[in-house]
């Protein structure tokens, strides 16, 4: 039986998501479709910590990252998350490359910070 | 509070992009990973680790990394057939030729349907000597008959030669055209395929 899952852009910059998307846009689809990949296993059930599947790690602070795959040449890119099991929403933080990671991360989980206390957890 | 939530990903994916394009070419990449995204699918359902999967194909846990991490087009024929030989599954393959005519289409189809009726028959089989587990899949059966049933009445209904007689629940053909149908036409069951 599959779950319903939702995602949430409202915390993500859409200034920098457009950037990303115009200067490397198969890195931009490939994020997004292994995305679909993951919603797909959350829909049928599964756990984020049973999962195993390298282009989907933790970062700490419940800020996951998925990486590209699959892109011939590409730009080393991640795309940040902050998956809410209980409440079945997929929220989408932050994008970037390898170079920003520390900030990406930093400011992923400032957000995930932001989000909790909006929801009063 | 903020909100913009989305049920599909090529459209979260279009909206951050602020191009509507993007949504197609998201799609296109989801529909390149759906074969590996089965196979992930399939290993978790059955609580294997990559491990697991490259014990059963004599290689490194690296190479299912690399499988797992790659699109359709990337697969080679043998890793896909080990994976799901270490996955204990049967791999069937369909081929669908639309140029094929219409009619050869249509008879492939009912050749499926007679071999997934008789893959239930043989499944029933395999657990005869457990009178519970045949008590649920009989009433399972009966569910299934029905389920059919109702399908195949209303996609029947949707053929162009399918019309319904009032007050009864067969369906019958009539040729290509219900104009065709004379006034004193005796109803009749298709018969199988």
């Amino acid at each position: 039986m599959t779950q319903p899952w939702q995602i949430d852009t409202a915390y993500a910059s859409p200034g920098r998501f457009k950037r990303f998307a115009g200067k490397h846009p198969r890195e931009y689809e490939s994020l997004f479709a292994n995305l679909e990949k993951i919603l797909r296993l959350l829909r049928a059930g599964n756990k984020i910590g049973g999962f195993g599947v390298g282009f989907f790690r933790s970062e700490g602070g419940e800020v996951y990252r998925i990486g590209q795959t699959g892109v011939e040449s590409a730009k080393e890119s991640r795309l940040y998350v902050y998956p809410d099991e209980p409440r079945h929403v997929m929220y989408i933080l932050n994008i970037g490359d390898k170079d920003s990671q520390r900030d990406d991360i930093n400011g992923s989980k400032n957000i995930v910070g932001t989000i909790k206390k909006e929801m009063g957890q | 509070m903020k909100t913009a939530k989305f049920t599909n990903v090529a459209e979260a994916a279009a909206h951050l992009a602020e191009d509507p394009s993007v949504a197609q070419l998201v799609k296109n990449e989801i529909v390149r990973n759906e074969l590996v995204s089965a196979l992930i699918g399939m290993r978790l359902a059955k609580g294997f680790k990559q491990e697991k999967i490259a014990e059963a194909m004599g290689c490194d846990p690296s190479t299912i990394s690399r499988i797992e991490s790659g699109n359709d087009r990337q697969l080679k024929w043998t890793d896909v057939e080990g994976y799901v030989s270490a996955l204990k599954v049967q791999m069937n393959i369909l081929f669908d030729d639309p140029s094929l005519p219409t009619a050869d289409r249509i008879k492939q189809c009912v050749f499926k349907i007679h071999e997934h009726l008789e893959s239930l028959a043989s499944l029933a089989n395999e657990v005869e000597d457990d009178p519970a587990i045949v008590r649920e899949i009989d009433r399972f059966y009966k569910q299934v008959l029905f389920n059919f049933l109702a399908r195949f009445q209303a996609n029947y209904q949707k053929l162009p030669c399918a019309v319904r007689i009032p007050h009864q629940t067969k369906l019958v053909s009539v040729g290509t055209d219900r104009r065709d149908r004379p006034d004193h036409y005796s109803p009749k069951v298709p018969e199988a395929a």
